[in-house]
This record gives C-alpha cells, structure tokens and sequence, in this order.
C-alpha cells in the first residue's frame, strides 16, 4: 500500500470515530453552556446508555430482540431521562467550585459503573454491526460500510440539534436561558426546566455515541472512562460550550488518534494524543475555535 | 517577641500536639496486624490528601494527576529496592522524584487554569500511567513490580505491619508537621493570597508563577513520599493502583474532610478509608453505596467535616460574642449568602454577621 492510500485509509477511519468523539463533546458542550457544570459523568452515561440501547437490540435481559434503530431511539431517551434526573441533583453544585462539581458528578459516575457492573456483568459483549461488515474498497482504500452509517447518523443528530436549538421554542428558550439566566427568567422561560433538558439532550447524545460505536469495540463497563475522556478533550479543543467547536474538535481529535496510532505506536496514542492535547491548552488556552478574552478583576 | 511569636504559632502548636496525640493513639492501643494495616493504609492516604490540599487547598490549583505521581513514589521506591538498594535512598529518591515530575506537570498551570488545568493534569496523571503500563522492561508492564523487599533502616527491618506503623506513623507525622509550617509562613500566607485572587496577589507584588510551581511540587513531593510507603507496604505494585480513579479518590478524600484546612484532609483520609473497608463487607453493593455516599457528602457537606465543624464553633462562639457586644445585624437569610458562607467554610444557615464571616 502506498504512503497516500494509508494516510486516506486513516483519515477516513479518524473522521468515523471521530464523529463518535464529536457527539461526546456535544454532550458535555451543551451542558457546560447551560448550566456552566463539566459533567465529569458523561462517559459513565455513555456507557449507561449503551448498554440500555443494547438491551433492546441484543434481547440482553431476556428482553426480545427489537430493530436496530428502535433500540438507538430506545438507548437515547431512556439515557436522558436518566440525565433529566441528574440535573435535579447537581442543580445545587452548578454554583459551586470545580472541584465540588468534579467528585459529585464523578461519584455519580462510580454509581453508574457498578449498577451496570451489577445488571449487565463485567464481561463485556461482543455487538454484531446492524449491516454486513465486508469491507468496500474505494480506489484502494479498504473502508467498513459501517462507518458511513456512524457519519450519516451524526450528521442528522447534530442537524436535528441545530434545528432543535434554532427553530423551535425549546430551544430559543434554552439557548436564551444559557446566555442570561436572570434575564431569560424575567422573560417568563422556565430556566431549570431548560437545564434539565440540556442535560437531557446531553445525555442522550453520549447514549447515540456509544451505540454507534458499540460495534467497533467490545462493550463492557468500562468503556465509559476512556470515551469520555476523549470527547471532553475534544470539547476542549473546540472551546468549552462552543457547539461547532465541539463537532471539528471531535473530528480532529479523531483523525489525530488514528493518525498517530498507525504511525508512530498504538500502545502510546493516548499518551501521544494528551501530551499534544497539553501543547494545544498552553498554545491556545481558549480552545482553537474560541476567542481570546482579557480576564477582570 | 516571644508573645506575638507565641500568637503566631499557637494555631498550628496546637495542631500539631493534637496530631501527636491522634497518632500516638494506635501505636499505645497495641495494634494487631489487622489494624495496622488500615492503620498503615490511611497514614499512606494522609500524606497524599495532604499534599493535594496543599496544591488544591491552599494553592488554589487543581491536580488530578495526584495518583500517577504516587505512582512515580512507588516505582522509584521498587525498582531500587529490586536492585538491592537501600530503603532510605530509595525513599529520598522517590520524594525528589515526585517533586521534580509534579514540577513538570505544574507548568502548564502557568498558561491554563480551572477546567482547563483539571483537564492538562488528568492527561498527564493517564500519561503517567500510560508509561507504567506500557513500559515493560523498567515497571513490568501491567503485571507490575512484585516481591518488593521490606524497608529496612540500618538492621531495623519493617517486616510486618505493627513494625511498619512506627515507620508510617512517624513519616506522617513529620509531613504534616512541614505543612503546618509552610501553610503559617510567610510563603503559605501569600499562597493563600494567590487562591483568593491571582490577579490581585500579582498586583501586590507576589510572583504567581514561582508559588503555583512550588504548590506543584509540594504535591509531588508528599505524593512521592506516600508512593515510597506504599511500595514497600503492600511489597507488590501495578499499574491500577495509580490512575484516575486514584487522583479522584485522593481528592474525594481532601473535599471531604475540608479543603484549606490543616486537619481535613487527616479526617477525610480516615473517614474514606475508613468506609471502604467497612463497605466491603456488602460485596457487589461495595462501590454502589460508596459513590452514593461521596455525592450526599458533597451535595450536603460543602465545607467537609472540617469546614462544618468550623461552622459549629463559629456559631457558637458568635452566639457567646454577640451576647456580650449586642452587636445585631440583619440577619441575611439568602440563598446565595448561605450557598457562599457554606462554600467557603462558613456558617450555613443561622444569621451569619458580617463580623463572623469576615472571621476567619
């Protein structure tokens, strides 16, 4: 294989994970800018959802098998309504400081690792894609047609988010409540209603990201940890609560990983890809996307 | 001179003789070796919360790479005794070791703060425990380090726990004796400056940079220490026992007996370490009630212990204070005053006075 073919062959594999990596950091994005909290749960959410979404498309549980994108829809809004209850009990952290937010939602985390260890086992599964998985191959590069189906279904989410926050009530409302929260409620809009939401929004995009990527890896409980690290990453490269930032720093960040793991060592991406993450943060602080802003007193 | 010299250093004396008397306390009850063991196990976590409180506390920092420079103490220490070293190089080794990596992961604290140094200090903490695992011909890769042989000073061998509990005992006593000296010197009091407001301890004259990287390396220096202890504690380490979730313990421990005071983190230490043993007993249910727990704390216990204890004797001596003086303000029953007094330790609920407030 030609040296131009592997970096296409990369680049292609990079953009399918990180479209994953992207609705991570929408998740984490979205609510930072609502409620001003980093949900340090995110990946424990994750990886909560998958396993809810798996539940139905594997019949785990001695639960029927259900299709394929009944169980994505299934893994989504419980994992929000999930979400939509964590709200209520971080509403009180979001004034706090980071370190307060930090544990408390980190504990949740702990939580939500257990009771799955405890549901679902700590093996871990192995989850058939929802199509064949024979590789295609587009002038010599060798592509698995799953990944178009990762791509097409980030590009409707965040296009139904777009919609969701630019065209209907809700989401002026949150997006309004997210710039003045005091000004946003004197205009009669429900702020912690708004909040919840977010967070359910939020919640609900890790569940998508981890069943999207279920069948690239081997689910088990653990699996949270790494992924959210990851989309927080990504977040952050984008700049926190910049919600396009957060799709292109997803797919960097993916690119990047992929890149260097066929390049240099696969038992060092991440190492690789944190210490460039702490070059990028002392560089530009405010994220790649953000502005550069003069701190008061 | 020696009265305001006496006035200055009563605060910590009294600490520290408290401390003795808490340490002193398992050594006279004669423990068995099961104690000992917990024993051992929280003086090990004494140390590390203490050194994060001293960065996150005091310093105003953020360091969640808390658990792979324990990780540094622990290999350094190993892998010298592995080669026949001596336990009291091993040990000086481990605590330079700590210092001088924690130093290196301070730096970025320099550029980048709140979110975003979590997010660099994390990073670096998994980095760290990228090259423990991976590493293999130095740190034996995820198998780790075994058969670590006992500390040994001189022909004094530390071969089981009731022995160790001397050595551990005493090494904590003497960090935290350091802290209680740093934190009431003059270079904790501009520390203390620089938390409450960079900008303006910058404005004061007070070099930031310098602080914030000897914050780092304080933290390093007491998680190095630690590390030593608990290489030769346990006499097997691996890759596990210093990730994430180890930085997050350790600052678990530190939030809940009290941020940026002196005995918190020496109550935190005990209390978490503590409940987990207890907490085995329920088996599968073990770490379910445990981060339940960490988030009631958290959501309840603003000020940890240390902080609600403070509260307690505040209002209390406020109540005696006011009785004297009358002095009677408005009381402000806000939410935000209460979210805000509880928040840095103050009174909750009540009617906090301005003069309390300012108090401590």
């Amino acid at each position: 294989m030609t040296g131009l073919l592997l970096v296409a062959q990369n680049i292609v594999g990079g953009l399918g994970i990180g479209c994953v990596y992207a609705l991570i950091a929408l998740g984490f994005s979205l609510i930072y800018r609502t409620m001003g909290l980093v949900n340090f749960a995110q990946g424990n959410l994750l990886m909560f959802g998958t396993y809810l979404g798996l539940t139905f498309y594997m019949g785990l549980l001695g639960l029927g098998k259900f299709s394929p994108f009944i169980a994505f829809l299934a893994g989504i809004i419980l994992c929000g309504l999930i979400g939509i209850g964590l709200e209520r009990l971080f509403r009180p952290l979001a004034n706090l400081d980071l370190s307060y937010i930090l544990v408390g939602t980190i504990g949740i985390g702990i939580m939500l690792d257990n009771i799955a260890n405890h549901i679902w086992g700590s093996e871990g599964i192995v989850v058939p894609a929802p199509i064949a998985n024979n590789e295609i191959n587009v002038g010599g590069v060798r592509i698995s047609p799953y990944i178009f189906i990762v791509m097409a279904m980030t590009v409707l989410l965040v296009i139904g988010l777009q919609l969701f926050l630019t065209r209907t009530n809700f989401g002026r409302g949150l997006r309004a409540s997210a710039q003045d929260r005091e000004i946003a409620a004197c205009f009669g809009i429900p702020v912690n209603t708004m909040n919840a939401v977010a967070f359910a929004v939020g919640a609900g995009l890790a569940a998508a990201a981890g069943l999207l990527i279920a069948p690239m890896i081997y689910v088990n409980p653990a699996i949270g940890d790494s992924l959210g690290i990851k989309g927080f990453v990504a977040a952050i490269i984008g700049g926190l609560g910049d919600l396009p930032g957060a799709v292109i720093g997803g797919l960097l960040f993916g690119v990047i990983e992929t890149v260097i793991s066929g390049y240099i060592s696969s038992s060092y991406t991440d190492l690789i890809a944190y210490l460039l993450l702490t070059v990028v943060l002392i560089v530009r602080p405010e994220g790649l996307l953000g502005a550069r802003t003069v701190e008061k007193v | 001179m020696s009265k305001a010299w006496l006035r200055r250093w009563r605060g910590p004396l009294l600490w520290v003789a408290l401390a003795v008397i808490l340490a002193m306390l398992p050594l006279a009850a004669q423990l068995d070796s099961f104690w000992a063991h917990i024993v051992n196990e929280m003086a090990i976590y004494v140390i590390l919360t203490m050194g994060m409180n001293l960065v996150m506390g005091y310093g105003g920092q953020i360091n969640l790479a808390m658990g792979g420079l324990f990780g540094v103490g622990a290999y350094s220490t190993a892998i010298i005794l592995l080669h026949k070293g001596s336990f009291p190089v091993a040990f000086v080794v481990s605590a330079l070791l700590g210092t001088l990596v924690a130093a290196l992961i301070g730096l970025p604290a320099l550029r980048v703060r709140s979110h975003y140094l979590a997010l660099v200090t994390l990073g670096l903490g998994i980095a760290l425990d990228i090259i423990f695992t991976n590493w293999e011909a130095v740190t034996g890769g995820a198998i780790g380090l075994t058969s670590i042989p006992v500390a040994a000073i001189g022909t004094l061998q530390f071969d089981d726990d009731t022995k160790m509990s001397y050595l551990f005992l005493g090494v904590m006593l003497a960090t935290l004796l350091i802290a209680a000296v740093f934190v009431h010197s003059r270079f904790g009091r501009n520390l203390k400056a620089m938390r409450d407001d960079l900008i303006a301890a910058r404005a004061m004259g007070i070099n930031v940079g310098i602080y914030q990287l000897t914050c780092f390396a304080f933290s390093g220096f007491y998680a190095g220490i630690a590390g030593s202890l608990y290489a030769v504690w346990l006499s097997y380490i691996s890759p596990t026992s210093f990730d994430l979730n180890q930085s997050i313990f350790i600052l678990a421990q530190t939030l809940v007996g009290g941020m940026g005071t002196l005995i918190g983190p020496v109550i935190g230490a005990i209390l978490l370490v503590g409940l987990q043993q207890y907490l085995l007993s329920f088996g599968d249910l073990q770490l379910i009630i445990y981060g339940a727990l960490i988030v009631v704390i958290v959501l309840v216990a603003r000020g940890g212990v240390a902080g609600g204890l403070t509260a307690l004797w505040q209002r209390l001596a406020g109540r005696a204070r006011r009785g004297r003086k009358e002095i009677a303000m408005a009381p402000s029953t806000g939410e935000r005053g209460a979210v805000a007094s509880a928040a840095i330790g103050g009174t909750t609920g009540g009617s906090p006075t301005r003069e309390e407030r300012t108090g401590n």
